[in-house]
């Protein structure tokens, strides 16, 4: 390349760069140098308008500077091709108003595969910005007896400066922080030698674009057009003069050198292949790595289903199991609570929306954040360890059936713990349509939430007085299968037709197995919580305070408790819609429980003791007695064993689920998707209960 | 790495999906829309590169530019190769 300036307008300062962003490939290592860095001292919010996580923090330096650092989302190339890639590309173009162009950047590498980090290193370099050159990982280098000659390596890249270091064992951090503290770091070059004749083409499309402010005037980029040519408004600083310029310098160079920017990418791969054939030195075949290992095992055609299952099985078990200690006590300490306030306040309608509006709706939430935080321990740990992408290459070729790719499998599997986390695990799918249809389904998969609702009706549903586990299971397998199935017919019908835009076929890397960095883990476990904490809860208390309205008033002078929710505007409202629901076989008490279950399913269970007035217990049988007992106006049972099946079936799709309206909402960036599933849902659930009653009838069955 | 090889005929080139396990193949052409293809280009599967099949038994594993990449069966579709010479 041309230019390549020794010195930047920064060197003349006393001090270097005072902001660094971290950018590399993913699994590069790039968060745990971030983290050594920051000491977890870590601010982590969104990007406006995307959901890509943007996570700053700050560090200081060896002479006492304080430099703030950000941390980008992992990419291949500079050309985007996931929302994830695009910040990368616009924050290191200056294009993003949120946030400034940083002044220098580490880029960091894998040290024991730099044919491939070298890519996006080498785009880095012809930013115009000062960088180091992390080699990271080089504890494995050393085990691998590789040996990589950096003097080398530097002088062929512009003198860039390099680290070698070991991020995970915090080895060559002190190096590196002197590194940042110098007020000198030169401007690397990639080295990149292109044709003459396409160099000239470049050379005119580069003045063009400068002269636009397209290009900074430091930028050498190689593959401008390429790079520069997302008009998408959320994120792109290109205004209409500028893409004309853009717009016919792209014609101009592809009319010259037709496919040129494909001989660009096999000639950066060229350039990178001899540097490294001349700094890398291998010792001959050292037969299969512990990973190589590991994979013949785990992705074997026979083993790696086994492994699959038995890893699955162990962690949903673990999640049940772990839980449910902790779900109880949570249970426990608000109903303390709420006897407390009962208690001590004296009564009055403040008294009783603390108690049975705030409290209890708040902790019919939070005493799902045990499974929540289990869940998220495992999918951290999976992730952390490199299993995630192996289960992704696993489950490609089911999930590919219905439209969606591996990576949709794990957050669809662990919506059947809970789909909050289950849809804010759909952030590890880089393409944006995927991933708002793996949302739009992901509901659909059996929550723990149902569990309540379906054993109680099971338990209505089979005359005798203790039920065979055989047949608790076959009813509640049964009830899984159709909800999964749902999932994937929508997941097939969403893609098909109903959501714009191509669907992207897996490329992805499958990373080295490593041991797991526990207190990433846990930090990742601890903000994901939080975020669904402080985001989701706001909306549930709102809602949850005018549901207990609406089950409170108007006041009766009734003491009865199920009279007094007959009168109320809930229940005037489920008498009011008793012929709308009957066609599914329901009456209007178990309206009142829809309505109440709206923010959560398991709430039913106890709004249906209320109105029979049995006591609210552990124990289902005296509600199940009640509801056996139960009679229409002419005589005949309501819960006949279609109704059962019917209002199973209507909880299989409806999506009584408010912390999922709030998640969706937040991870969504708006009200539209939320509105649109939960009337899909609703109307599916209406639509599939209705064909339940009807068709139990036409069979004959009461 | 180029210059030294004869680009066998386009008729003996087959698709990734077909190859099987342990193979060694190189890269032909990749059939796709322009920004497709670069991605795969820009993951090491640029024309004449050599790459290896792992495995085939969900998605395709292929030992590509110093890394484990696996693609979907769609995406291994797109691919055309020729048998490695090795």
């Amino acid at each position: 390349m041309s230019e390549v300036s020794a010195y930047d307008s920064l060197s003349e300062g006393i001090l270097g760069p005072s902001n660094f962003a971290l950018v590399g490939n993913p699994n590069c290592g790039k968060t745990t140098l971030f983290n050594a860095l920051t000491g977890l001292k870590q601010k982590v919010g969104n990007y406006p308008g995307v959901t890509v996580e943007k996570k700053q923090g700050e560090c200081f330096l060896n002479n006492g500077q304080k430099i703030s650092l950000l941390d980008l989302p992992g990419a291949y190339s500079l050309h985007a091709r996931s929302p994830d890639e695009a910040v990368l590309r616009d924050v290191l173009l200056g294009r993003r108003r949120d946030t400034p162009r940083p002044e220098g950047i580490l880029i960091v590498v894998d040290a024991t595969n730099l044919e491939r980090h070298l890519y996006l290193a080498t785009q880095i370099m012809e930013l115009g910005i000062p960088c180091i050159l992390v080699l990271n990982m080089m504890d494995i280098v050393a085990e691998r007896q590789m040996s990589i000659d950096q003097a080398t390596l530097s002088s062929s890249l512009g003198g860039l400066p390099i680290i070698p270091m070991s991020a995970a064992k915090r080895e060559g951090l002190i190096e590196l922080k002197h590194a940042m503290a110098r007020t000198d770091i030169p401007l690397p070059s990639s080295g990149i030698k292109l044709d003459t004749s396409i160099a000239h083409g470049l050379e005119s499309a580069w003045h063009q674009l400068r002269e636009t402010g397209l290009l900074h005037p430091k930028q050498n980029l190689l593959e401008p057009l390429y790079i520069l040519s997302d008009r998408d408004p959320m994120h792109s600083g290109v205004d209409d003069r500028q893409w004309k310029s853009l717009e016919a310098a792209s014609k101009a160079l592809a009319e010259a050198h037709p496919g040129w920017e494909d001989r660009l990418v096999a000639k950066r791969y060229d350039t990178i292949h001899s540097v490294v054939e001349k700094v890398v030195r291998r010792q001959a075949d050292q037969g299969p790595t512990l990973s190589d290992r590991l994979d013949g095992f785990l992705l074997h055609p026979v083993w790696g289903w086994v492994a699959l299952v038995a890893i699955l099985s162990v962690l949903f078990t673990l999640i049940f199991k772990i839980a449910d200690g902790p779900m109880g006590w949570i249970e426990t300490f608000f109903d303390t609570l709420a006897t407390q306030v009962t208690q001590g306040m004296p009564a009055g309608d403040l008294r009783d929306l603390i108690s049975d509006g705030v409290i209890a709706g708040v902790g019919g939430v939070v005493v799902f954040l045990p499974q929540i935080l289990i869940l998220f321990f495992f999918i951290g740990l999976m992730e952390d360890t490199g299993y995630m992408a192996r289960v992704a290459f696993m489950m490609d070729r089911v999930m590919s059936r219905v439209g969606l790719n591996g990576k949709s499998f794990l957050p669809l599997l662990s919506s059947h713990a809970c789909a909050v986390p289950g849809i804010m695990a759909t952030r590890t799918i880089d393409h944006p349509k995927d991933r708002l249809i793996t949302i739009l389904v992901s509901p659909l998969a059996g929550c723990s939430a149902r569990l309540p609702v379906y054993l109680l009706m099971i338990a209505t549903l089979v005359p005798t007085e203790e039920i065979p586990l055989l047949t608790r299971v076959g009813f509640l397998l049964a009830m899984y299968a159709l909800g999964i199935g749902g999932a994937f017919l929508f997941a097939w019908i969403f893609h098909r037709g109903l959501i714009k835009g191509e669907g992207a076929p897996m490329i992805l890397e499958l990373p080295s197995y490593k041991a797991p960095a526990w207190s990433a883990v846990l930090w990742h476990m601890w903000e994901r919580t939080r975020l669904f904490l402080r985001r989701a809860g706001t909306v549930i208390l709102t809602i949850s305070i005018v549901l207990w309205a609406a089950l409170t008033y108007p006041r009766s002078e009734q003491e009865e408790p199920a009279m007094a929710i007959e009168h109320s505007l809930a229940g005037q409202l489920g008498k009011w819609m008793e012929p709308a629901i009957e066609p599914m076989g329901f009456d209007w008490k178990i309206g009142i429980g829809l309505i109440a279950s709206f923010a959560a399913r398991e709430v039913f269970v106890s709004t249906m003791s209320i109105i029979y007035s049995v006591e609210d217990s552990e124990d289902l049988k005296p509600l199940r007695d009640r509801l056996r007992s139960e009679k229409r106006r002419d005589g005949s049972a309501v819960y006949t064993p279609r109704v059962c099946l019917s209002l199973m079936v209507f909880y299989v799709f409806a999506m009584q689920c408010l912390s999922t309206v709030a998640v969706v909402r937040r991870e969504t960036n708006g009200w539209k998707w939320p509105l649109f599933q939960f009337a899909y849902m609703t109307l599916t659930a209406l639509l599939a209960s209705t064909l339940v009653y009807q068709i139990g009838g036409w069979l004959g069955q009461s | 790495m180029e210059t030294t090889l004869e680009r066998p005929e386009a008729s003996n080139w087959i698709k990734l999906n077909h190859v099987s396990r342990g193979q060694k193949v190189r890269v032909q052409r990749i059939e796709g829309q322009e920004s497709f293809c670069n991605r795969l280009r820009e993951m090491g599967f640029c024309e004449l590169t050599e790459i290896q099949i792992l495995n085939n038994s969900g998605a395709m594993l292929c030992q590509v530019c110093g890394s484990k990449v696996c693609l979907s069966r769609q995406v291994a579709d797109a691919i055309l190769v020729t048998p490695s010479a090795s």
